[in-house]
Parts: structure tokens; C-alpha cells; sequence
């Protein structure tokens, strides 16, 4: 029987298509899987401390923390510092121990240095000669704070919080808070991108998919054509376009709506990121509404009216409840990708116009405070991942459609 | 004879253009009183979809003008006109149950919830879908669905219904079955339809009045057995049943009947007596239209006007029929149908046999229309009685 046959040969079957699969996954774990949770890793494990200062922070934990610590701490402290000078690890110390609390980094550097010039015990009496931070009990607090290998701190400080030395969570001082208006700000500016792209993306895929066909290829390949322009080219065509000597500003001096004096700030701000990110996330958003619009019969609307549906009526009630797996799908992507966008922030966006991807690309090249940029990242991700399950929650994966 | 008041709806001198020069449709003009079931019948692409579509009001006329009880249509919006359209796809709302597809055009024209329960509870059970009024249109069969879009072009009481071509999806036997539903239906409701099919057989079964199409032009518009009994042109002589042509010339003529010569084949004239239709003196070219059941063999002498020798080329046996090719006057295959009756004289192929028929079954058509049924009717399940042979001088 043919069934009987299928059934037997379907484990092997089923076997040698995993087998194919297999250089598919390993590459997916080494490309994709592993860095991801290496950088997730990165937020919560951070051994600097506790590597070059073990001694130090054994010593610490029996210090009851009323007043100072007592000798054998400062005489760890002397030591594991010079070790450290000696092995050139003491400047990744002073940024960890910086990063805690500022102005650390003068107090260790400058230890070291003295150190290494030479230093008489008794250490609780030399260490506040050479630097009189080691006087007060801070500096102590800093170390006990930093000893641990794992640590919370770098998602704390990823939401504007911090941690005490008596295990309090609480906000960083005003000056420091950032990254809290930057979430809310890169979610504020996505969310206007995706109503943008959809305010223009919905009639124009609508139009495209209801277009004799020739037509509909050349306005669907208008579309696509910024896909096969560099992102770059496309961004900074933007900065040509928008900038105060530019295109926009001078049509709107010499048609006398703007005086020449004021020029229109329109790029370098939030109106420069919406307009270039608008521009550069469309085709996601007509795509997948193509796609799905393209299913749409025209005889549905025709019908509709024939049942005595005005047309507002009838879009309403047939068109769009169809069009939805577009909307959804388009939406989603187009969200998706403006909440890690990074570039083009970084070209039109001047300082009021940087979002959350362009501090993670800050900590990651330029301050190399990796383990910030990793929970900032791990963030953003969990919050597409869960966008991803609310949006399978409310309307379903299985029903979006993106792209033909 | 109806006078003009009475025209439910009137298509005067309608012309159609989609592009500007090629004529879709072309000075159409049809009346149908209220109540009357008409039917266009046509081959692929000669205009029906564009009638319907000016009468629903998606399309305009670019000639003529649509009056709907006698009021001009042209201003009149398609969602003012309170006409039911069925489509060919059936166009039901896929992300509606049936139910709410059924309630869509009672809620647009603010029917109180109530009543629209209670109508769509009867149009559902005048379809026989009562059960599936929770269904979604991708949950039920091709015959539900079509009753499901029947339904809904029914539901709201319009004043004419059109449909086109709603049978073309389902298989023979639910077409049948549905073609009479839809003829019951129209006339126990008493509503003005018209219907478009390029299905013969199917417009033959549900019209009061059948309009032959071809080319964007009305050919002939008749009930049934006018349209089979009395063709006036070749096209519909052909496309209507089936039909052998001989081409001709007409020597004489008087208004009851004339005689031709349709040569024998051979370069000597042979003599035919035909009833004129759309001859009208001697000397014009004719095509003569002899349907193949009219066709006697070996009649008896002195009773048929026209008897000529044929040879059988072959015989068909058919059940209720036998089925003849012959060769007559030079031509094949000249078909010939003989009832399966007791004594209907067996022949065989190669026998030579005598063919007569009468003045009356012979109609001296047009010369200028060309056999199309053939053309006309691309579904492979066409009833076979459907085709026509035009009869082609025979070689050698
Ligand atoms: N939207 C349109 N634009 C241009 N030409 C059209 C359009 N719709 C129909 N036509 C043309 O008009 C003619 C009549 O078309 P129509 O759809 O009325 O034919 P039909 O009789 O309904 O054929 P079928 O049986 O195949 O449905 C055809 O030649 C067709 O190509
Ligand atoms: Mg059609």
C-alpha cells in the first residue's frame, strides 16, 4: 500500500532532510544565536573587579561599614593595585570602577601611579596621603558594589536606576537620567514613522493594486527603486533636499512662504529623521499591503455598491477588514525596523533627532562600555520579541501576509 | 404587445467604448417589462458584462442612454439603483458569515436589526442555507456559495436582478438543478431579471426571452422557440442547436418562398426551395439553414418539396437518436438525425439514400454571417447537441 510505504520510509526521510538542514543551523548558532547570547551575557556578567581585586573584596566583606575599613583591607588594596599597574590592567579597573561612580578613575589611576613610585605601610595612613578619596568610605562603597561577577547594574543603568551600596534600587540623579526619555523617545519616533508610512503606504499600495497591470509594474518598481540606491546616498539626498540652503527652503523663499531669514530648521532635528526614515521604510509598508490588496477583487467594491454601500461605507466594512493582514503585517515590519534604526538618525538627526540605536552604537565603538550597550540592546530586543507575541496574540502570524 | 411606459428597464441605442475606438458594445437597445426573465446569450467577449455593468452602474454608456421605470439612469449612482447583482466569482465578503453578507444591504439602507434578522432568516431559508448562516464563505461549497450570493442579491427587495454568468463554476448536474431553482425563485418572487450565460442550453431552459449577442450587437432577441423555430440570421441559426448550411444563390423569388441554386457540387446548378428570411429578390447570395431533425430519409414520393440522392458516409448511434453523415449535392458532412423508432429503416454507411424536406425548414438566411458556434462555446461540457456543421463542398 502506498500509505504503508510512506509511513516506513518517513523517518529516514525525515532524518536526511534535517541532515539538510544541519549546515543551515550551524550557521544560524554562529552567526546569529551565539553572538546574541554573548552580547545578552555581556549586560549581566562583568568580572573586572572581581578578577583584579579579589583580594580586596574578600577582605571588604567583613567590613561592617561604620567608618573606615580596617588595615588589612587598605594593605589588599595596596597591593592588588600595584599588581595591576604592573600588568597594565589598572586603566580597565579605573573605567569599570568610573563607570559606578564618577571621578573613581582619578582616585585609582593616580594610586597607581604613586604606588609604583613606592609607598610605605601602614596603608590605612599612605593610601588617603596620596589620594584623600581612600579617606572616605565611597570609594570603599564603589569596590563592594563592583566586586561581583554578576551584576544587575548595567540593566539598572539601561533604565535610569541604580543601585546603593545597602541593596536599593533607586533613579540615577537628574543629570544621568538618558536613557528612559531616549526608549520613550525612539518608541514615539517609530510609532510616527509607522503612521507616516502607512498614511502614505495604504492609498498608494491601494492604488498601485487596483492599476492596469503595466502601470502597476512601473509605479511598484518607483517603489522599489530606493532598495537598489544605497541607504547612504539616500539619506544624505535627504540632507541636500531639507538643509537651510537646500531645495525645500529655497522653493519655499522663492514662492514667499517663508522669509529668507527664516529658514526652516527641517534637517539635523526630529522632522529630519521622521521625513528620511519615513522615505527609507515605505517600501516595507507597500509591500506587504500590495500584496495582500492585490488578493482583493475589485468586484468586492462593485458588489458592495451594488448592495447599496456608499463608498466610505463600503471600504470601511469590505475593503479594509481585508486589507488588515497588510496593515499588520506592514505596520510590524515597518515598526520593527525604525526601533533599531540606526544610520540614518546618525546622518539627519543632529542631537535632538538620536534614538536608542545610536547610544548602543556610541557605548559599543566609542565609550566601549559594552555591557551598557548590551542591555540597552537586550531591551530593545525583548521589546520586538514582545511586540512579535502580542501581535500573534491579537491578530495572528500565521495571518500576515509579506509579500507575494 | 407591451408599450413603452411599460418597459421596466430600457437600454435605448446604448453604445459602449472602454478605450476610445473599438466598440465593446454597440447600438444595443432591449425593453423588459417588469417581471420578465431575459437572458443575453453570446460567445466570450461580445458585450454581456459590459450591459450588466451599465445597468448595476459600474460602467457608463458612451452612446444612448439606460431608463429604469422610465427615469434616466445616468445620474443615478450604483449604490442609489436597488439593483441585485449575482457575479460570475459570487463576490460574497470573505471575512462575513453568510449571515452578515445577507445583512450587508439591509444595514446600508438602515433596516432596524430586527426586520434584518428576520429577512435574512427567510432569504436564508428561501436558498436552503439555513444551516450555514454562521459559516464563512470559505467553508461551504461552490453551489452554497452561489445560492449564498442569490440570497443576497434577493434579500433587500430589489427592483431587477442581474446575474452574470452564475452557473459557469459548478458542475453539470448542480447546474441544472440550480438553473431551475433560480427560474422558480424569479418567478415566485416576480422579479425582473437578466441573466447572462454563453451557455444556449441554459438560456434556453430559464428565459422568457432570449437575446443572441454577437460582437457587441444584438443578433436576434425572442423567446426560446422562436429563437430555435424561426432563426433570422446565420449566427444565431448556428449558435442556437444545430444547423446545416448550404451556400446559394436565389434565382426566385416571391415573398412565401423562393428557390435557390446551391450548385451540386459538380458545376451543374441544383434547384433548392427555401422560405425567404433574409433574402428579399433573386440574384442575392444566401446561406440555406436545414436543421438536421427536419431532414426525412427516404420520404415518400411527392410529399417533400425538396428531395435530393445523398450517399451515408457514416452513422452514429446516439440512444434516442440515430445520426447521420451524409453527403448531399456535393456536400459533407450533411447531418442527418433520425428518431430511434421502431422501422426508422436501417442503413449503412455507403448506401445510397433520398433526403427531403419541406419549404418551411429550410430558411434562406443571410450570406454574410459565419458559422461561430463552434467558437462560441469553449467549456468542454457543452451539451453535444449544441454544435452546428457548416456543410463544405466535398473533395474529389
Ligand atoms: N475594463 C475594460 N477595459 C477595456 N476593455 C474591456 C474592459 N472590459 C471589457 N472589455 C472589452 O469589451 C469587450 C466585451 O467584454 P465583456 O466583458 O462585456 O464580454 P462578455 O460578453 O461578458 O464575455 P465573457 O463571456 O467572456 O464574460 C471585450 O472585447 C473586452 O475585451
Ligand atoms: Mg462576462
Amino acid at each position: 500500500m502506498a500509505a504503508g510505504k510512506a509511513s516506513v520510509s518517513r523517518p529516514r526521510t525525515r532524518v536526511n532532510a534535517l541532515m539538510l538542514t544541519l549546515p543551515l543551523v550551524a550557521f544560524i548558532a554562529v552567526t546569529f544565536v551565539a553572538p546574541l547570547i554573548s552580547m545578552m551575557a555581556r549586560g549581566v556578567y562583568d568580572p573586572t573587579v572581581a578578577d583584579i581585586m579579589p583580594e580586596t573584596i574578600a577582605a571588604l566583606q567583613s567590613w561592617d561599614r561604620q567608618g573606615l575599613p580596617p588595615e588589612e583591607v587598605y594593605a589588599a588594596a595596596a597591593r592588588e593595585l600595584t599588581l595591576a599597574r604592573e600588568e597594565r590592567t589598572i586603566g580597565r579597573l579605573a573605567t569599570r570602577l568610573n563607570r559606578q561612580a564618577a571621578g573613581t578613575r582619578s582616585v585609582i589611576t593616580r594610586t597607581g601611579r604613586a604606588l609604583n613610585r613606592g609607598a610605605e605601610p601602614p596603608w590605612s595612613e599612605s593610601l588617603p596621603e596620596i589620594h584623600e578619596a581612600w579617606g572616605e568610605p565611597e570609594v570603599w562603597e564603589t569596590l563592594l558594589l563592583t566586586g561581583d561577577r554578576f551584576t544587575a547594574d548595567y540593566y539598572l543603568n539601561a533604565v535610569d536606576l541604580q543601585r546603593t551600596v545597602d541593596g536599593d534600587i533607586v533613579r540615577q540623579p537628574e543629570t544621568r537620567r538618558v536613557y528612559v526619555d531616549l526608549f520613550i523617545r525612539t518608541i514615539g519616533v517609530s510609532l510616527s514613522v509607522t503612521l507616516l508610512c502607512l498614511a502614505i503606504g495604504y492609498p498608494l499600495a491601494g492604488f498601485i493594486a487596483h492599476a492596469p497591470p503595466r502601470r502597476a509594474r512601473l509605479l511598484l518598481t518607483l517603489v522599489l527603486l530606493p532598495f537598489w540606491t544605497s541607504l547612504l546616498v539616500r539619506t544624505t539626498s535627504w540632507i541636500v533636499l531639507l538643509q537651510q540652503q537646500g531645495v525645500i527652503n529655497d522653493i519655499l523663499v522663492w514662492a514667499g512662504l517663508v522669509p529668507d531669514t527664516e529658514r526652516l530648521t527641517l534637517v539635523y532635528n526630529m522632522t529630519g529623521t521622521l521625513v528620511a526614515m519615513t522615505h527609507v521604510l515605505l517600501p516595507f509598508m507597500v509591500l506587504p499591503l500590495y500584496s495582500v490588496m492585490s488578493g482583493i477583487p475589485g468586484v468586492q467594491m462593485q458588489a458592495a455598491a451594488s448592495l447599496g454601500a456608499t463608498w466610505p461605507r463600503a471600504f470601511l466594512r469590505v475593503y479594509l477588514p481585508q486589507s488588515m493582514p497588510g496593515v499588520g503585517a506592514g505596520c510590524l515590519l515597518v515598526f520593527i525596523l525604525a526601533i533599531g534604526y540606526y544610520i540614518t538618525p546618525a546622518l539627519v538627526g543632529g542631537q535632538s533627532g538620536q534614538l536608542i540605536s545610536n547610544l548602543i552604537a556610541y557605548h559599543i565603538q566609542t565609550s566601549l562600555n559594552w555591557g551598557l550597550g548590551a542591555a540597552l540592546g537586550t531591551i530593545l530586543f525583548a521589546a520586538v520579541v514582545l511586540l512579535f507575541v502580542f501581535y500573534d496574540r491579537v491578530l495572528g502570524l500565521d495571518r500576515m501576509k509579506l509579500g507575494a | 404587445m407591451k408599450s413603452a411606459a411599460d418597459a421596466f428597464v430600457e437600454f435605448a441605442q446604448v453604445g459602449k467604448s472602454y478605450d476610445g475606438h473599438t466598440l465593446a458594445v454597440e447600438d444595443f437597445s432591449l425593453r423588459i417589462p417588469q417581471g420578465e426573465f431575459v437572458t443575453l446569450l453570446g460567445p466570450s467577449g461580445c458585450g454581456k458584462t459590459t450591459c450588466l455593468k451599465m445597468l448595476a452602474g459600474f460602467e457608463h454608456p458612451t452612446a444612448g442612454e439606460i431608463f429604469l421605470k422610465g427615469q434616466p439612469v445616468g445620474q443615478i449612482r450604483a449604490h442609489k439603483r436597488n439593483i441585485g447583482v449575482v457575479f460570475q466569482q459570487y463576490a460574497l465578503f470573505p471575512h462575513m458569515t453568510v449571515a452578515e453578507n445577507l445583512a450587508f444591504p439591509l444595514q446600508a439602507r438602515r433596516v432596524p436589526a430586527q426586520q434584518v434578522a428576520a429577512s435574512v432568516a427567510r432569504a436564508l431559508d428561501m436558498v436552503q442555507l439555513s444551516d450555514f448562516a454562521d459559516r464563512l464563505p470559505g467553508q461551504m461549497s461552490g453551489g452554497q456559495q452561489q445560492r449564498a450570493a442569490i440570497a443576497r442579491a434577493l434579500v433587500f427587495e430589489p427592483d431587477i436582478v442581474l446575474m452574470d454568468e452564475p452557473l459557469g463554476a459548478l458542475d453539470r448536474r448542480l447546474r441544472e438543478e440550480m438553473q431551475y431553482e433560480i427560474r422558480r425563485l424569479q418567478q415566485r418572487l416576480g422579479v425582473t431579471m437578466l441573466y447572462v450565460t454563453h451557455d444556449q442550453g441554459e438560456a434556453m431552459a430559464m428565459s422568457d426571452r432570449v437575446a443572441v449577442m454577437s460582437e457587441g450587437r444584438i443578433q436576434q432577441i425572442a423567446s426560446p422557440e422562436v429563437l430555435y423555430e424561426e432563426p433570422e440570421r446565420v449566427f444565431v441559426a448556428t449558435f442556437i442547436g444545430e444547423n446545416n448550411l448550404l451556400d446559394g444563390r436565389v434565382v426566385e423569388w416571391d415573398a412565401a418562398s423562393c428557390r435557390v441554386d446551391v450548385g451540386d457540387g459538380a458545376g451543374k446548378p441544383a434547384i433548392v426551395q427555401a422560405f425567404p428570411v433574409a433574402v428579399d429578390g433573386a440574384d442575392q447570395p444566401t446561406k440555406l439553414a436545414i436543421r438536421p431533425e427536419r431532414v426525412a430519409l427516404n420520404p415518400p414520393s411527392g410529399s417533400y418539396s425538396n428531395v435530393f440522392d445523398a450517399k451515408v458516409l457514416d452513422m452514429i448511434f446516439m440512444g434516442d437518436h440515430l445520426r447521420l453523415h451524409t453527403e448531399v449535392l456535393g456536400r459533407a458532412p450533411f447531418i442527418v438525425k433520425i428518431p430511434n423508432i421502431v422501422g426508422h429503416g436501417a442503413v449503412l454507411p455507403g448506401d445510397t439514400v433520398q433526403l427531403g424536406w419541406l419549404v418551411t425548414d429550410c430558411r434562406a438566411l443571410d450570406a454574410t454571417g459565419s458559422a461561430s458556434a463552434y467558437s462560441a462555446a469553449p467549456e468542454q461540457d457543452r451539451v453535444p447537441i449544441a454544435t452546428s456543421t457548416e456543410t463544405a463542398p466535398a473533395r474529389g
